[in-house]
């Protein structure tokens, strides 16, 4: 039997989630949230 | 081996044999099939998968260890930070009267003084210089903060060179309304350090014009669609929209609108609209209640997948999945109101009870506990909940809007449950059609 995966995505490591971290209004990257409206 | 704790697995409704493989943690994505699936569970995959998804984070060696990592997960990011980032509130001045806008009545004539902004040079190079951090981005906020160019460009040509002699680097991003964001102006910045403007647009123009108008009334949507085209490509703009239950149906007709007027998707480094989050703060617009307290309400899922989809079909880049810290757990992020004092979350100046200290002596102990730092770690329900990392408790500022208290979670448990399956595929449609 041949296993096929297919790699999409690779994601992001804690280095790569670091480096983007900070301001955030209403944790935009999670998804569609809501966030505080301005 | 076992499967991570962090895995979500998934049906595709067209191929009954494959499975989609979501790791919450790295945000990875797989496709597999069905009988690879088992074989891993059996530990008899032949090496190569075992090894692509250890590598992906899917299948680890203790699955109690890798939750109990997760746990340690915000001290880890802490720690690998390589940027200090602060959002910066030049003043509240505003030429446009949003109705919905969470600044409400706090919005004036005050602007952060040349005696405030020396002493926010000195302790950002101090704090930058004592951290060992290799870059400082600023994010500029108001009011308007396009009101302040001079004040930008002051801070700006000061910090750059101060930063790069550090060896680190320096960049900047704007939250403006548009209307002042002229080829001029941009051009000007970016020299400057700026990498990214943040531009709100509310759907169609009547719409945007009802709830996005100057302060005297007129309509500022043709104003900003004109800036709009003469700044592409000078930097980097990410298109956002605040939709609320009534009108959200009409957004996705501004994306054909805009191609119409001849942009490109590549214009925008992103697009994503946004359901507005209902505040009952004291300064808020009392008369403003199309809004959402919650990421639970019905209403928030099905509007947040549909705008999703219409902005991913088009074309247009929506961001990706991926784990979301509150600048509350980041210890290099805070906010400085004009008057220096500093805040951890933007949404909250103007609150002298959620001051976390000042510009001139910097943090002040027992902040933590003002904003409930870590509130997540107390909670059997997030330390093994499986979005943990998407997660860690929410958003502070929501919790506080709807419950008058940071104490509690903001679970997005329900919301996630709703919509992340339709999310990934949404991504397989559009994002990887080819694969
Ligand atoms: S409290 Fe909410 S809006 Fe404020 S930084 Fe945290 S997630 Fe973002
Ligand atoms: S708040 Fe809800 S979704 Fe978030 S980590 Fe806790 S249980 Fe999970």
């Amino acid at each position: 039997m041949q296993e096929k995966i297919i790699v999409l995505d690779q994601g992001v490591d804690v280095a790569k989630v670091a480096a983007m971290a900070g301001c955030c209004i209403g944790r935009p990257s999670t998804a569609a949230t809501s966030s505080p409206a301005k | 081996m076992h499967l991570s704790p962090f895995l979500k697995i998934f049906s595709l409704p067209e191929k009954k044999e494959a499975r989609l493989l979501f790791s919450t943690k790295s945000c990875a994505l797989t496709l597999l099939s069905d009988e690879t699936l088992a074989a891993v569970q059996a530990g008899k995959a032949a090496p190569e998968t075992m090894d692509t998804l250890v590598r992906l984070g899917m299948v680890v060696a203790d699955p109690a260890k890798e939750q109990q990592e997760m746990h340690d997960y915000l001290p880890t990011v802490n720690r690998l930070n390589p940027n200090l980032r602060v959002s910066v509130i030049l003043g509240m001045a505003c030429n446009f009267a949003c109705v919905y806008c969470y600044e409400g009545s706090l919005k004036g004539s005050v602007a952060m003084s040349d005696a405030t902004a020396d002493q926010l040079i000195a302790h950002l190079l101090a704090r930058f210089a004592a951290d060992q951090k290799k870059r400082l981005i600023l994010d500029f906020y108001g009011g308007e903060p396009l009101l302040y160019i001079s004040r930008i460009t002051s801070l700006a040509s000061q910090l750059k060179p101060a930063i790069e002699a550090l060896g680190g680097t320096f960049n900047f991003t704007l939250v403006t309304n548009g209307s002042l964001f002229t080829p001029v102006v941009v051009k000007e910045l970016v020299a400057l350090g700026l990498v990214n403007a943040k531009i709100t647009i509310d759907g169609p123009a009547d719409n945007h014009d009802r709830f996005r108008p100057f302060k005297g009334g007129q309509g500022s949507w043709d104003a900003i669609v004109a800036n709009l085209k003469a700044c592409r490509g000078l930097c980097a703009i990410t298109l956002s929209g605040n939709y609320t239950l009534e009108n959200h149906a009409t957004f996705s007709s501004l994306l054909d609108t805009l191609a119409a007027a001849g942009f490109a998707t590549t214009d925008f480094d992103s697009v994503q609209f946004f359901p507005v989050m209902q505040v009952n703060d004291r300064f808020a617009n009392p008369e403003f209640t199309g809004g959402c307290c919650s990421n639970d309400e019905p209403w928030v899922h099905a509007t947040s997948l549909m705008l999703r989809e219409a902005i991913m079909q088009r074309g247009y880049n929506f961001p990706k999945l991926q784990p979301a810290t509150c600048m509350v757990d980041i210890d290099d992020a805070f906010t400085v109101d004009h008057d220096g004092a500093i805040y951890k979350c933007v949404t909250l100046i103007g609150h002298p009870e959620f001051a976390c200290g000042d510009i001139w002596h910097g943090m002040a102990p027992g902040w933590q506990e003002k904003y409930c730092a870590d509130h997540w770690q107390g909670k059997e329900q997030c330390r093994e909940c499986e979005y943990l990392p998407l997660c860690f408790g929410g958003c502070r500022y929501m919790a506080l809007q709807r419950e008058g208290s940071m104490a509690g979670v903001d679970c997005q448990k329900d919301f996630l449950d709703a919509t992340l399956e339709k999310m990934l595929m949404q991504d397989l449609k559009y994002r990887y059609p080819t694969k």
